[in-house]
């Protein structure tokens, strides 16, 4: 016996060692709970006071369970289809009952503008948060500041309301038509829906340089609903 | 008479010729960059219908010219397919300015250290009796107030400016020094980096005569170049030799003019195309082992 395990016996209580085999059983009998408990697993050479299992441990060292194993190569598509892929598939060529509708490259072709898609066939169509300086009188220039999911956002205090925009991206071609087009369009949606409540008139943003518009408001589905009708 | 004669010339290069060429010659003959011997094909113009992956809905392939290094004359062998996403993208001048930015930044180390005070010599003692003398009063040498004392905050070893520009920043950077070097007229392709001779005279009167700016950048797909063209860019001030994993941001826009062979073409554009239209995530997946 090694001397790290006779130092060990000789601390630990006789009842606990006596107690092991009867613990490591199941209530049914039948066979061990722990593979501790198992011949092979008692039989085998201890190497080292790091490798005992827990029960004997403070710290948590797992024991290694060597059993017989077999390794087989079938079954591999099961696994592959759990893998990450880095190719993405290519989209049917009709709408999708998800409401997922393909680019139609004849209508497209018409505008003097082009609205692509992103590399997932989706939309390139985000809500932003984004922090907006209030100028208002010099003598009440508070900055309000919510906590909206760790991110530090200005509360318009006369709207009563945080600042949500929507950001349309990949735009090529005449960026201020495309913006002149959306804006129409987005007027006559709220005036269809007669709600007194939405504020007109609808402002955007276009930066030309990073080719996107940003409108102020939530219009994310009306903005789509414009980009199918146009082909994109 | 002069002009007569160019016109002439021109002529006889382009229409009349390249017609009957073309005419003769069958659909689509597939190119074969090995032309040693002979450095013009027979059968000219070649259009060098090269399969695009991933077509774009809205633009078709842009074309351009495809030249020759093997004579000092301006002959064109026929006509590039390429693609727009890479070569026709709306410039994004904020990517190219992080990306040069990007590449001047990562490998900046700054050495400044200033010792702390416990490095500096012996601190005990007085330089002079707190009264009697008629100085101000001091505890040491060597306190920050004095000249050639430590510094309490101050700069703490190489610390270095190490970072990595996302992926995507990386290649929408290349895809518009790209479209910006094509449409400003800098780039051109050429069959194969072959020359007839060693001489850096050839080399440098074949760039005066076509206008190619005072610096040069020639790509081919692999690092291993042929002799000739090694030997005459060696000795040429502005001329360099890339392979295709050289490509950079920086590289692209410092030399005027761009010239790239058609692998390198190829291959430039089967990875770009790949970064665009797929998801390599790091995390899950590592990314696929580059070709030699």
């Amino acid at each position: 016996m090694s001397l790290v395990f006779q130092s060990l016996i000789r601390r630990t209580p006789s009842t606990f060692i006596a107690r092991i085999p009867c613990r490591l059983w199941s209530s049914s009998g039948k066979f061990p709970s722990h593979p501790m408990g198992t011949e092979e697993y008692e039989n085998q050479p201890r190497k080292s006071i790091t490798e005992l299992p827990d029960e004997l441990t403070e710290r948590g060292a797992k024991p290694e369970f060597i059993s017989g194993y077999e390794s087989t190569k079938d079954g591999w598509d099961w696994v592959d289809n759990v893998l990450f892929k880095s190719a993405i598939p290519e989209p049917p060529n009709h709408p999708t009952p998800s409401g997922w509708v393909p680019p139609d490259p004849r209508l497209a072709r018409q505008w003097p503008y082009f609205v692509d898609r992103d590399r997932f066939h989706s939309y390139a169509l985000y809500v932003r948060i984004l922090p907006v300086m209030l100028e208002y009188w010099l003598h009440e220039q508070h900055r309000y500041y919510l906590n909206i999911f760790r991110r530090r956002v200005e509360y318009d205090i006369y709207a009563q309301r945080t600042r949500r925009f929507s950001l349309l991206e990949l735009i090529s071609g005449d960026i201020w038509a495309l913006d002149h087009d959306l804006k129409a369009y987005l007027t006559k949606r709220v005036h269809l829906t007669d709600d007194k409540s939405k504020e007109l008139p609808i402002l955007s943003q276009v930066d030309e340089i990073k080719r996107h518009i940003l409108v102020e408001g939530e219009y994310e589905e009306w903005i789509a609903d414009f980009l199918k009708e146009k082909g994109f | 008479m002069l002009r007569s004669l160019s016109l002439v010339k021109i002529l006889r290069n382009c229409s009349l010729q390249s017609i009957r060429y073309f005419e003769s010659s069958t659909q689509s003959s597939s190119f074969s960059p090995e032309s040693s011997a002979n450095p013009i094909p027979q059968q000219l113009p070649l259009i060098v219908s090269r399969q695009l992956e991933y077509p774009h809905t809205r633009y078709p392939p842009l074309q351009a010219w495809l030249e020759t290094l093997g004579q000092k004359r301006d002959d064109k062998l026929g006509i590039v397919d390429l693609h727009p996403s890479i070569w026709q993208t709306s410039p994004r001048l904020d990517i190219l300015y992080e990306n040069i930015e990007w590449q001047k930044t990562y490998k900046k180390i700054d050495w400044a250290y200033t010792p702390p005070h416990h490095e500096y010599p012996s601190m005990r003692g007085k330089p002079w009796p707190q009264k009697g003398t008629g100085r101000a009063r001091h505890k040491s040498k060597f306190d920050p107030q004095w000249k050639g004392g430590y510094k309490v905050h101050g700069p703490k070893g190489p610390t270095s400016f190490f970072y990595v520009l996302p992926k995507e920043k990386r290649v929408e950077g290349l895809c518009t020094a790209l479209t910006v070097k094509l449409h400003q007229n800098d780039v051109h392709f050429v069959d194969s980096l072959d020359l007839p001779t060693h001489q850096p005279t050839y080399l440098q009167e074949l760039a005066e005569d076509r206008f190619w700016g005072p610096s040069v950048l020639f790509v081919d797909d692999t690092d291993i170049m042929p002799h000739n063209i090694m030997f005459a860019s060696a000795k040429t001030e502005g001329f360099t030799l890339m392979p295709v994993y050289g490509l950079n941001v920086y590289s692209i826009l410092k030399h005027t003019t761009l010239v790239l062979t058609i692998r390198a073409l190829n291959k430039i554009e089967k990875k770009l195309l790949h970064a665009l239209h797929s998801c390599d995530n790091p995390k899950d997946q590592p990314a696929p082992p580059d070709e030699p």
